[in-house]
């Protein structure tokens, strides 16, 4: 006999059971908290003029922070960050290059500055309101002429106040080590100069000048732009300065290219654009066609999903290219800019069909987890391209550097990739999670880290508005686990997205959207905004020189600042106004 | 009762009840039932009862932490959880619930700011309830380290910092020594002359006996008794007559008229000091003589910005203490006593001038007390020099009526 199959349920049908499922156990809730809400008396009257707000919330924001401070919550994550921060400068090292050094300094001060502030957030935040009405202090406030709101206000502002300080401060020090580590660098590099290079003390520190005005970038076979800015800065042939290198130590002129990649690539503010997917419309309509004439639509399965089902393939076949194929991608960025600094970069993660193993081919071997590749950046029809073949390492980001050439007046840049693998190994880009990208200098390192410390702010304004929410009616136990769960799903959003199995990929044309879809969608888009605390990624972001933009910020902290934390303290202000603050004693 | 039928009351409860109910709604304590209940302006108010006879409850629907399950209670004519109204009331929980790490001057500036007192009118007031708690010693301690007669002489303090026109105090002496107890029926009297509504809760009968103009007894959540504190307590059948101290024999002679105008005399016997007038006087004392202490400290009054005055002797202290701490070396010989350093004749002029004025206003007050003579403020009081010979005669080396004698030859 065969066994029944779990697929006969349909899609939609299992999803209607849940949403019904969950739709009642919602309904329940908010009938039992509408009837908690209205069924005593009254809850606070009034209280809600503006005069003498800001006096009263200044009041209970420094009461919070002195409190936090003194009883050792906050300070105790205040100082570990102080303490880790000048650790990890003696520490970090990275791959022992200065670039690798300044990397893994600021991945570990900032990730570790906002992962104990988001832990300090939610114990501050959840606790803030529970032990006072746990231990009645709340007697002493709620008795004084303060609105309620502004209690809820003042708290979530305590603990805002605590983190924008604490962000600041770390921030200025990871600033302070980052430029401390270049300095040492380049006084190392002096040295060296000096001691290997035969040069006067005022050559060397010439030479180190010219490190800023390297222009462009090298490729391989070509001389390193590095020698042409050093060469015209002491006014030497290029041969001259090619054997001053030569003498200097290998590790000191792995770090001078570096450095220039550093400079580059690091410590600047980049945006990024990614490769786009190609409009597949047409395409789906006609193998929709061609499919229905053959006679091969599957029976059972609704016009949307077979729909859904060829987008699917069309953008896997798109992403995918197969040995010896070419593919070419047309981004259209910002025109050029005039400036030194001015490199675009190429941005990519190749992932394979399956593990690529180590062999031996022409007298070259090709790594285990790497894929043998051709870019062609630029038009290949005029001189103005650069060509780069490497062995690229799959499933991991890569960075190659467009000189200004590569780029179109128009701002278009054109993307070619061959995959030449002996290995017969197709080579995949995931185009909808961002796989290709090109990045572009949009302002400084300082801009980037002032973006990346404001992008660190809004999870931790958004935990702090769902701690103080919870501590309103949660004990600090109960409300700390409940935030606590929220921040690690949220972090893992990926995860609990794919668990959710949206197909955001592909949306059936107006007239094919059913009812059910439109639930399904509002669904997850609102559990997926409920459970997401609009975490920008900031840290990896700084640690690859990628600016996060001031609109994607401002969208963002509307969403999750003003939208989210606004409803979440709203509902905070709510349950503190209707519930009794005094406990139950007869 | 002085309660002035006419005017509106301060505090009004109409069938005022509260039931605690469980998880699933199920009514699972009656704490207040159908209480109806007015305090009028200028009132003293006592709820008397036994443990969980639903005291707390009503005030603190009174307060707006809890809210009655039925019936109405209304506060200076509005909801009690109104926030309009809670800027005329002071409340003292029955324990102090402070923050643990603000110091009692951060402890009252908070509260102060709260009530958006301007900085000037915080640090003055912050300094005279420190001062009138007797905490100035222990003013930069972090609150979790006090003792818990300190911790309640703060929850007075933070009671008083608004100047309420309704104060109310749950179980106000618990813990306090005797002097605390007798400063919190110091304040309630003033408050009460100056016209202000004081609701007291406790189960300490003498406390509320000792300042109450009307109390009500309740049990079980009811109200089962109310008036005049006089008229409940007098006890018509009984007369008691107090005069000095009389011979045998004039006693006789008393007890043959009594009984020759065809009445039984019951009982005669030498009138006992009460306990308390004992222990403030002893140290009332020991505060004259400097005593070091880690805790509470001497009590100088009632603040005056509630309209109690500041001790002359504290106004002298003061000005003592200003001068020891001058620039100028003065050059001590070991063997004799230091000299106190002169002061200037404009302050000695200042001085004169405060101290009459403080001395006329403190006549004024005593004036205006129509209950007849009532303890005056700790520092005015007389040491009972007999009871302080007896007391110390075993222990001290030095002989305490020089130190005494010092203390006050100092002292106008």
């Amino acid at each position: 006999m065969p066994a029944p199959s779990t697929t006969a349920l349909d899609e939609n049908t299992f999803f209607m059971i849940m949403f019904t499922f969950g739709s009642l156990m919602g309904l329940v809730t908010l009938v039992y908290v509408i009837k908690q809400a209205f069924s005593r008396q009254s809850g606070e009257v009034g209280g809600w003029e503006l005069r003498g707000a800001r006096q009263r919330i200044a009041a209970v924001v420094r009461t919070t922070l002195a409190e936090g401070l003194r009883a050792r919550v906050a300070s105790g994550f205040a100082l570990l960050i102080l303490i880790s921060i000048p650790i990890f400068w003696l520490t970090a090292e990275g791959d022992g290059t200065i670039k690798g050094k300044v990397q893994m300094f600021i991945t570990y001060s900032l990730g570790l500055t906002s992962f104990l502030l988001a832990v300090l957030t939610i114990l501050f935040s959840c606790r803030s309101l529970s032990v006072e009405i746990a231990s009645r202090q709340i007697y002493g406030i709620a008795t004084k002429p303060i609105p309620r709101w502004q209690i809820v206000v003042g708290k979530w502002l305590g603990v805002m106040t605590l983190n924008v300080a604490l962000i600041a401060i770390a921030c200025l020090m990871t600033w302070a080590g980052t430029r401390a580590n270049v300095s040492r660098f380049k006084k190392d590099l002096e040295f060296d100069l000096i001691t290997y290079g035969s040069l006067t003390p005022s050559q060397a520190a010439d030479t180190i000048a010219a490190l800023a005005n390297v222009r462009g970038v090298g490729k391989e076979g070509m001389e390193s732009p590095i020698i042409a800015s050093f060469a015209s800065q002491l006014g030497k042939t290029h041969e001259e300065i090619g054997d001053m290198l030569l003498r200097l130590p290998e590790s000191t002129r792995v770090n001078l290219r570096r450095f220039d990649e550093l400079r580059r690539q690091v410590l600047v503010a980049r945006t990024i654009i990614p490769a786009p997917l190609p409009d597949f419309s047409k395409d789906i309509d006609e193998v929709y066609k061609a499919l229905r004439e053959q006679g091969r639509l599957p029976e059972d399965w609704s016009d949307r999903r077979i729909r859904e089902q060829i987008y699917k393939e069309l953008v896997g076949g798109y992403c995918a290219i197969g040995p010896g194929e070419v593919r070419v991608w047309r981004m259209q960025g910002p025109p050029p800019q005039e400036g030194r600094d001015w490199v675009m970069g190429l941005r990519f993660k190749i992932r394979a069909m399956r593990q690529p193993l180590a062999t031996q081919v022409g007298g070259i071997t090709l790594e285990t987890d790497s894929l043998l590749g051709r870019w062609i950046l630029g038009d290949p029809r005029t001189s103005a391209y650069i060509e780069t073949i490497d062995q690229y390492p799959i499933n991991t980001f890569t960075e190659i550097e467009i000189p200004q050439q590569g780029v179109e007046k128009d701002g278009t840049v054109i993307v070619n990739f061959q995959n030449i693998d002996p290995r017969q190994i197709d080579a995949i880009f995931d185009l909808p999670t961002g796989d290709l990208q090109v990045l572009y200098r949009v302002g400084s390192w300082e801009l980037a880290m002032l973006q990346a410390a404001l992008a660190m702010l809004i999870p931790l304004s958004c935990l702090a508005a769902f701690g103080v929410c919870a501590s309103t009616f949660l004990s600090f136990p109960v409300g700390t686990l409940i935030v606590l769960t929220l921040y690690i799903i949220s972090s893992s959003m990926g995860f609990v997205a794919d668990s959710l199995a949206v197909s955001r990929e592909y949306a059936p044309p107006e007239h094919d959207r059913t009812l059910v879809y439109e639930v399904r969608r509002l669904t997850v888009e609102s559990i997926g905004f409920a459970l997401s605390i609009g975490d920008l990624d900031p840290v990896n972001k700084l640690m690859e020189g990628l600016a996060i933009g001031w609109k994607p910020l401002a969208d963002t902290a509307w969403k999750y600042l003003l939208a989210k934390g606004v409803i979440v303290l709203t509902l905070g202000v709510f349950i503190l106004r209707r519930r009794e603050l005094a406990a139950v004693i007869v | 009762m002085n309660a002035d039928q006419r005017l509106k009351p301060v505090v009004e409860c109409i069938a005022l009840t509260k039931v605690f109910r469980d998880f699933w709604d199920r009514d699972k304590v009656l704490a207040v039932d159908h209480v109806d209940l007015e305090i009028y302006p200028g009132e003293v108010f006592g709820l008397l009862g036994p443990n969980g006879s639903g005291k707390s409850t009503t005030i603190k629907m009174l307060l707006g932490l809890l809210y009655p399950t039925s019936g109405v209670a209304r506060v200076f004519g509005k909801l009690p959880t109104d926030t309009a109204v809670k800027a005329r009331i002071g409340f003292m929980p029955e324990e102090s619930y402070l923050y643990r790490y603000l110091n009692a001057y951060e402890t009252l500036d908070y509260y102060g700011r709260l009530f958006r007192l301007d900085r000037i009118e915080r640090r003055r007031r912050t300094e005279q309830l420190i001062d009138m708690v007797g905490l100035k010693r222990a003013g930069r301690r972090p609150v979790g380290t006090y003792s818990k007669g300190m911790a309640r002489r703060i929850g007075l303090a933070q009671a008083l910092i608004n100047d309420p026109d309704l104060l109310i105090l749950d179980e106000p002496t618990t813990g306090l020594d005797p002097v605390g107890t007798r400063q919190i029926k110091d304040v309630i009297e003033i408050l009460g002359q100056r016209g202000k509504t004081v609701l007291l809760c406790s189960h300490l009968l003498a406390d509320v006996e000792d300042v109450c103009d009307r109390v009500a007894i309740m049990y079980g959540g009811r109200c089962q008794a109310m008036g005049a504190v006089s008229d409940l307590l007098e006890r018509r059948d009984v007369t008691e007559i107090t005069t000095g101290r009389l011979d045998d024999a004039t006693i006789q002679k008393v007890r043959q008229i009594i009984e020759q105008s065809g009445h039984r005399v019951v009982d005669i016997h030498h009138p006992t000091d009460r306990l308390e007038a004992l222990f403030l006087r002893v140290v009332s004392q020991a505060q004259r003589d400097k005593l070091q202490t880690s805790g509470a400290e001497s009590t100088r009054g009632v603040s005056e910005f509630l309209g109690g005055t500041t001790s002359p002797a504290s106004v002298i202290d003061t000005l003592v203490d200003a001068g020891r701490h001058t620039d100028i070396p003065v050059e001590v010989s070991p063997n004799e006593p230091a000299e106190q350093p002169a002061r200037s004749p404009q302050v000695e002029t200042q001085v004169v001038a405060r101290l009459t004025r403080k001395a006329d206003e403190t006549k004024q007050n005593d004036r205006r007390k129509e209950t007849g003579p009532k303890e005056s403020p700790l520092p005015e009081r007389k040491p009972d020099q007999a009871v302080l010979d007896r007391l110390i005669k075993a222990g001290s080396s030095q002989p305490p009526a020089a130190k005494s004698d010092e203390a006050d030859s100092g002292k106008p």
